[in-house]
């Protein structure tokens, strides 16, 4: 589950997140759109801590994000499946490399690094590109790698920040397909876009940010629980 | 633990010539460390020999008797001023002529004992008090001439030399740290440089590595192990070539000073020292790479996060 109580996020004049509010329960798929500059990576900036709300509360299942310590940001970071717009794959390591990284990190023993990379590999479509580096690949592929990155520390939700910016409708397509698809195996799937052609496709909850406030939610029953 | 080292290692590899720079000035600076180091030893040393050698030495008349002599040994025995007291018999004195003359026996063979003088040689505690110890053999009725072993013609000169050897070997000791110092903070300046600008060429690196939830220990270690290669090679080429140096020039040193130790006189001796110079050396080499690599990626990660 994740919460966003009355949050807003001041850069001195600017107002990158105005009072925003939602819930979003396990297991959801849901798509946060608007303009650049609308507040959708204020979202995941703040959901993975790169800066703290200037009002407001967050949280993450259990976990007060708003009042972390800063000695506690590497535990929750591990536990959100980042996907970023520009892939965040380090150059000089191979794919397979790129995403034991992240295994790395976790501080997953590493016997178990080549066959849990072997198997994102395989889910997100890119076993035969694992041993080559980010430059040999094309923009989708880079993409799912980054995916898979994310995936391969079983994280409790996965947000990805445009992850179609760059791509061309055909490879966004499939890019959108696999989060389904991921969605489907029971994680919460969160994804950040300004691209009609896929806001008109998707089925699920859709939540419309426009100069720093939620103006629109397809489901607001959640923040009527409260 | 094995990854940081791998990955150490790595960074060193992919930056050869930058590699190469820091070490080099980290050498030229631990290669100066363990000449001022060895200066600093070899001036001590001198100080002490200087210092520790009888500085008065009062020649007995030939017509003393006995119960005189050893009257005026007892008086000195006890002085709280005086380090050490020896007594120079005439036939130790006629043995110290003829090792002396042993080139040539001939000039053993014409004298006797008795026409030496035997002598008492005194040590004072601090050469403030030795005006006034002369002054007194001076005094003495058994006493014929007082004189120094160190003598450079007279007794303000002696006080001089001892003077100027202090004066020297403080100087060495405040110069030698001051240049230390200096070159320390060099390296630590440079590591600290070209650390930040490894950083900073990483900093895409460390940003994905942070946004993936690696700790500041996960980022900072593989940066500590390559600060520590570059110091430990540093450190070991700047002490080698000190060392070799030292070891070439060590025989005419020792010859030139003779019996003053200013270097050990064996090769077992002087691998001792040169061996704790470099233990002291890596260990301040490896602070300054650590605190470099800590100061670095503190910097780096302040921005980041």
């Amino acid at each position: 589950m994740l919460e966003f109580k009355s949050v807003s996020k001041r850069f001195g004049q600017i107002t990158a997140l105005d009072d925003v509010s939602f819930r979003i329960e396990d297991g959801e798929f849901v798509l946060i759109i608007g303009t650049s500059g609308a507040g959708k990576t204020s979202i995941l900036r703040l959901v993975v801590r790169e800066f703290a709300p200037s009002e407001g509360e967050i949280y993450l299942d259990d976990v007060s994000v708003h009042d972390l310590r800063k000695r506690d940001v590497p535990k929750l970071r591990q536990q959100v499946g980042a996907v970023f717009q520009d892939f965040k794959l380090l150059p000089t390591h191979t794919i397979a490399e790129n995403i034991a990284l992240a295994l790395a990190v976790k501080g997953v023993p590493q016997r178990e690094w080549e066959e849990r990379v072997e198997h994102v590999g395989n889910l997100v479509g890119i076993a035969d590109r694992l041993h080559l580096f980010p430059s040999q690949l094309s923009g989708g592929e880079l993409q799912r790698a980054s995916i898979a990155r994310a995936l391969v520390v079983n994280p409790k939700i996965i947000f990805a920040d445009e992850p179609t910016g760059n791509l061309d409708w055909e490879t966004a397509e499939g890019i959108m397909k696999l989060l389904a698809r991921i969605n489907q195996e029971g994680k919460t799937v969160i994804v950040t876009t300004h691209n009609r052609e896929i806001i008109k496709e998707h089925k699920g909850r859709v939540m419309e940010m426009k100069k720093g406030k939620l103006i629109k939610d397809t489901n607001k029953k959640h923040e009527k629980a409260d | 633990m094995k990854r940081p080292i791998k990955t150490g290692f790595t960074y060193v590899r992919r930056a050869p010539y930058q590699a190469i720079a820091v070490v080099l000035v980290m050498a030229v600076s631990f290669f100066v460390t363990t000449l001022i180091a060895l200066l600093v030893y070899g001036s001590t040393k001198l100080l002490v020999y200087f210092e520790t050698r009888p500085q008065v030495i009062a020649f007995i008349k030939t017509d003393a008797k006995d119960d005189q002599v050893l009257l005026l040994q007892d008086k000195y025995r006890n002085d709280s001023r005086v380090r050490e007291l020896k007594i120079v018999t005439k036939e130790d004195a006629f043995q110290l002529y003829k090792d002396a003359t042993a080139s040539n026996p001939l000039l053993g063979e014409l004298v006797s004992p008795s026409i030496f003088p035997s002598s008492i040689e005194v040590s004072v505690k601090d050469l403030t008090y030795a005006d006034a110890v002369v002054s007194e053999l001076q005094q003495s009725e058994i006493v014929e001439s007082v004189g120094f072993t160190a003598s450079v013609g007279s007794q303000d000169q002696l006080g001089s030399v001892i003077e100027r050897l202090r004066t020297i070997t403080k100087a060495v000791r405040v110069a030698g740290a001051v240049a230390v110092g200096v070159l320390l903070a060099t390296s630590l300046l440079v590591l600290l440089v070209v650390m930040s600008m490894r950083i900073s060429m990483r900093k895409n690196e460390i940003e994905s590595l942070s946004l993936l939830g690696a700790t500041s220990s996960f980022i900072r270690n593989p940066i500590m192990v390559e600060a520590s290669v570059y110091a430990f090679l540093g450190v070991f080429f700047g002490w080698f070539s000190a060392s070799l140096v030292v070891m070439y020039g060590s025989p005419k040193l020792l010859a030139y000073f003779g019996t003053i130790e200013v270097l050990p006189h064996t090769l077992q001796g002087l691998l001792v020292i040169l061996g704790a110079l470099f233990g002291a050396e890596l260990l301040a080499g490896l602070i300054i790479a650590i605190l470099g690599a800590i100061g670095a990626v503190w910097r780096s990660l302040r921005m980041v996060q």
